[in-house]
């Protein structure tokens, strides 16, 4: 039976999390068919059923995800795909790690376990705007056509696809950023979880005036609750369900144990907002809390002047990202997470090779690289090469023959989890909202070579 | 009409005769006003007329209709044999229509001197008093700076805290002397000067894509001008491809566009300049671009790269200059975008999205969703769409008559928005007695709750307890209220707070909708987070004026006004005294009760 807007939600299999007994909120949606940014009448169901999908095969080697957002653009030459040239500081001692050259001097954490590391080499951004680029890589989509201003992070996908209603951290979790890509049209509970662990425990969940006291105020707003007149609709009643869920977070040993850690723990991941963020993930993934999905980002990469002063610029930025994502590939081997656990490390682009500019600095520039660990890709494995300098792309090193593309990191992402890339879900347009953009065409797709 | 032609022939060479002559401007509005008053007569007495609702339902006819919204909503319902709920409570209705209208809670004198008034208009009044008041222009200023993407970075380009101050500022002053949105959608479309000075030069500036052909920037012109103007942004869609294959089965209109009748939209944008001042970077005006007109140009088939696909030449076409979409008309002179602008607000769209999104706003739901997907084939009642298409709206014959009124009224946002709030059908409970089904909701047979925005929430906290922050956006005006912050983006100065009202999902007028969801987030920071918590205390300025009220039922009574907007129920009295029985401390005990009320599920809603 197909609705006014053409779609058919008879086979709709409906949502797992909060589950409702009623049908009604479904239908609603039927009517409205939009609900992007518009009135959360009705807010726990949206028109996410799916109507296509192709026939393809996922590797399902991960479980999780961490997606390290390189803010910026680091410079690809000076990190991923080291070009030496007269620029080149001493201090960045290249060094022969197997076929790798790596600058050793400014990213020797790492350097110890490129046995465990992929480097992309042949990728290649479609955008040169930090915010527009940065997005592009987050919804895996360009944020200038039609469906993207309801299109959702991937984080947000990933969240649809593996939530479990019975964890005590939503599916995604955002950590160090409080804004950006959202659920797009997906439920507002796939919404990243936006998260800045400083090791005192997990913000808001304690109240200052004391527990005693907590439970007191407690007491009283369920009194009160329970008194009022619930007869305004599901809007208003369906504040007690996020009321609950919300109070589960509260005093409670399993989040605290993620979320709180001591000062020798910190130092260890270099004492920084980003190795605190690193921290939280592995505990998170330790705890099996739920989240599935965990963006970090950090920052800042965007070294137009002075980009090898020392303590400073990329430097700085290099220092912070080693000490950080090298230790945490060490403890999650360690913690025997780290082959379910598929770790992305990219930024929005890349940065001019060869000289610095007048400034001493680098500019924005497509080509860039981007590093993967864990979640079943073999370690090791260096894809694509550049010419000379880090210009462009001599050979792509994958099948597709072409340079690899956000979508294409987007589709790994999804392939390496198990979640079918080409799925279709009706969405707000009616057009249907494609994981990976194009699938139909087979435009787009994951680099299989990772799994070598 | 004809005078209003000539009068946009001339406009942008010299000021518009609405601000040239406040005096005939003022006739113009209480003739507006008279004629709007006379529609809603004829309306009345048309809906009272026998036979036209003589099965009318026991509680449907209960509320008498008011206007012809009524006639429609009350009709439809009667028709459908659905029951309407029954109308709200004084209590309710002062509150809902403040915040609606002013984004505040009424006073607790407010609320009490307009429960106890017997007035038979006092509703009227109350919605004259609110329109006229200045919290209605920080409010409604938000709204348009949502629309109209009022922030300093978007994705594409950047406009910076200077030019967004002068954009904020301007539309500002369109809602503070509510401007008829002919003129102003004619100011936006074209606007030149340096974006730092000129508000309206903002308005072509959202079109600028950085990445890509120049062809890139038209388009983008035209989607934000159809989307925000017309509620089309399936030229979004049509600008990469024909219609067909990609909308049949969305927009019948779509469906036969093809990508060269987009284009042809677009070149309306063929003419438009930026161009940088070329200061040193220590100057002022350094970041800043100059919007203008050029005097040639077209838009060239001729691209391989950017954001959408190839634009190459059909058959000798090569390249095209400016066709409004189904009238065909064409620009008298080289000023394009003067030219869109003087036929974008005769278009029938034009209207039928304006009165679409303002009801939205206020009854929680379009007449058409999705609102900014308008189907220009299947809106008119009189001439519907051919069969498997229906029309779009729920109301059909309501949303033509509503478009016609506001085109009558030269598009005045707020007669329109009086027009809706004195309507039983906004008047309306939100409470409803018996199933509430699925069939039930494109019929509006109640009224429905409305997450409140982020800067009310925040602006009924800092209000009931009295302790302000003083927020300071780059280059404007210091305000203690997040109402009267530019964007949303604000307050810079004080990121804490700035975290709070991210949680409420305000947006970023960019690549985030403002959204009305509720999140696990927004229950943790009411319950725990210092702005609130830090404000829940004996010590905050107003509650050291409110606990000093030796009355127990009476400070119970004010506080709930004051946080709810309302007096507690018998029954939330009862709750409240046997809690206050277990403690000995007054003044901790309603520092808990103002957290409670803060905490309630109603606190968050418009309902």
């Amino acid at each position: 039976m197909k609705d006014r807007f053409g779609s058919n939600f008879s086979d709709a299999d409906g949502t797992r999390f909060w589950r409702r007994p009623h049908l009604a909120r479904r239908m609603f949606f039927r009517h409205v068919a939009s609900a992007v940014g518009g009135y959360m009448l009705l807010p726990s169901l949206h028109p996410t059923e799916t109507i296509a999908r192709a026939a393809v095969t996922t590797k399902g080697t991960a479980k999780n995800v961490i997606f390290i957002l390189m803010s910026g653009g680091p410079s690809h030459v000076d990190t991923f795909d080291l070009k030496e040239g007269s620029w080149t500081p001493a201090a960045f001692n290249p060094t022969t790690y197997g076929n790798v050259r790596w600058a050793q001097g400014l990213l020797p954490v790492l350097g110890n376990q490129l046995g465990s590391i992929a480097l992309l080499r042949s990728v290649r951004s479609w955008a040169l705007v930090h915010v527009l680029a940065r997005t592009w890589v987050m919804i895996g989509r360009n944020p200038a056509q039609g469906n993207a201003r309801f299109a959702p992070h991937i984080g947000s996908v990933v969240a649809r696809e593996l939530e479990n209603p019975n964890s005590i951290l939503p599916a995604f979790v955002s950590l160090n950023a409080n804004n950006g890509p959202s659920a797009g049209f997906l439920p507002s509970r796939n919404n990243p979880f936006y998260i800045s662990p400083g090791g005192g425990g997990l913000a808001n969940t304690t109240h200052s005036q004391g527990v005693a006291r907590f439970n007191q105020r407690s007491a009283l707003s369920a009194g009160l609750e329970a008194a009022s007149d619930p007869g305004l609709g599901d809007a208003v009643n369906e504040t007690a369900d996020y009321t609950s869920a919300a109070r589960k977070l509260m005093y409670n040993s399993a989040v605290d144990s993620i979320f709180a850690f001591d000062q020798t723990e910190k130092n260890r991941y270099g004492n920084n907002g980003f190795g605190n963020a690193c921290i939280a993930a592995r505990r998170m993934l330790r705890a099996n809390s739920g989240a599935r999905f965990i963006q970090i980002t950090q920052g800042d990469w965007d070294h137009h002047e002075n980009i090898y002063l020392a303590n400073s610029g990329h430097w700085a930025a290099a220092k912070q990202f080693d000490n950080g994502v090298g230790t945490l590939i060490a403890d999650l081997k360690a913690d025997g997470l780290l082959d379910q656990t598929l770790i992305v490390a990219m930024g929005e682009f890349g940065r001019v090779p060869g000289n610095l500019n007048s400034g001493g600095g680098r500019d924005h520039f497509a080509q860039q690289a981007v590093m993967m660990a864990g979640g079943g890709v073999k370690g090791g494995t260096v894809l694509g090469t550049t010419d000379k300098v880090g210009n462009g792309t001599l050979d792509p090193g994958w099948s597709r023959q072409r340079d690899i593309r956000p979508e294409d990191v987007e589709a790994t992402i999804y392939s390496a989890l198990g979640i079918d890339y080409t799925k279709q879900l009706a969405d707000p347009s009616g057009r249907g909202f494609q994981y990976v953009p194009f699938s139909e065409f087979d435009q787009y797709g994951p680099v299989n070579e990772l799994w070598g | 009409m004809t005078v209003w032609l000539a009068t946009l022939a001339i406009l942008g060479a010299q000021e518009c005769t609405f601000r040239a002559d406040p005096n005939a401007f003022l006739e113009r509005q209480t003739r507006v006003a008279r004629q709007v008053l006379e529609r809603t007569n004829q309306a009345v007495s048309r809906a009272s007329r026998p036979g036209k609702r003589s099965d009318a339902l026991p509680l449907a006819s209960t509320l008498q209709p008011r206007n012809f919204i009524d006639e429609e909503i009350f009709g439809t319902l009667a028709a459908r044999n659905v029951p309407s709920a029954a109308m709200s409570t004084d209590e309710e209705f002062v509150r809902r229509v403040s915040l609606d209208l002013t984004g505040k809670l009424p006073t607790p004198a407010d609320s009490r001197a307009f429960v106890a008034s017997d007035s038979t208009t006092k509703r009227d009044e109350l919605i004259d008093k609110l329109l006229g008041s200045p919290a209605y222009v920080d409010k409604w200023t938000m709204w348009w700076g949502d629309l109209l993407e009022n922030c300093s970075f978007p994705g594409l380009f950047d406009r910076r805290q200077d030019g967004r101050n002068v954009y904020y500022k301007y539309i500002k002053d369109f809602v503070e002397k509510n401007r008829t949105l002919r003129d102003v959608s004619f100011e936006l479309l074209a606007g030149g000067g340096n974006h730092f000075d000129s508000g309206v030069a903002n308005f072509p500036m959202t079109a600028r894509t950085s990445m890509g052909p120049s062809q890139d920037t038209y388009d983008q012109g035209l989607v934000k001008t159809a989307t925000f103007f017309l509620g089309m942004a399936q030229y979004d869609c049509l600008l990469c491809h024909n219609g067909r294959g990609h909308l049949d089965q969305i927009n019948a209109w779509g469906a036969r566009q093809t990508r060269v009748d987009a284009w042809k939209m677009a070149a309306y944008f063929s003419h438009l300049n930026f161009a940088s001042p070329n200061l040193p970077s220590s100057d002022f005006y350094f970041y800043s671009l100059i919007v203008s007109e050029r005097t040639t140009g077209t838009y060239d088939l001729n691209t391989t790269t950017g954001n959408r696909p190839s634009r190459q030449a059909v058959g000798t076409v090569k390249n095209l200059t400016p066709e409004y979409r189904d009238t065909g008309a064409k620009p008298k002179d080289a000023n394009y975008r003067a030219g869109l602008g003087q036929v974008l607000w005769r278009d029938p769209m034009f209207s039928t999205n304006f009165v679409n999104r303002f009801w939205r706003e206020l009854m929680g739901m379009g007449l058409v969703e999705p609102y900014d997907m308008l189907d220009p084939d299947r809106l008119d009642p009189d001439n519907p769409p051919a069969d498997p298409w229906t029309l779009q709206a729920t109301h059909p014959v309501l949303l033509k008559k509503l478009a016609q009124a506001f085109a009558d009224s030269d598009s005045n946002v707020k007669e329109l928005l009086r027009l809706i709030v004195q309507s039983n059908a906004y008047q309306m409970s939100a409470r409803y007695d018996g199933d509430f089904t699925l069939d039930m909701v494109p019929l509006f047979a109640r009224h429905y709750p409305r997450r409140l925005w982020a800067e009310e929430i925040h602006d009924i906290i800092v209000t009931g307890t009295g302790q302000f922050n003083n927020y300071t956006p780059t280059r404007l005006p210091a305000t203690k209220w997040a109402m009267q912050l530019p964007e949303p983006g604000e307050p810079n100065n004080d990121g804490s707070t700035a975290n709070f009202l991210n949680t409420f999902l305000r947006g970023n007028r960019d690549s985030q909708q403002r959204s009305s969801n509720l999140s696990i987030l927004q229950r943790l920071a009411l319950m725990n987070d210092g702005f609130v918590v830090n404000r829940t205390k004996a010590t905050a300025p107003n509650l050291a004026v409110l606990f000093k009220i030796t009355d127990n039922a009476q400070v119970v009574e004010e506080i709930f006004l004051t946080f709810l907007g309302r007096r507690p129920t018998d029954a939330e009295g009862e709750a409240i005294v046997a809690a206050a029985a277990k403690v000995t401390d007054r003044n901790a005990f309603l520092e808990d009760l103002v957290w409670a009320c803060i905490n309630k599920a109603d606190f968050q809603f418009s309902y």
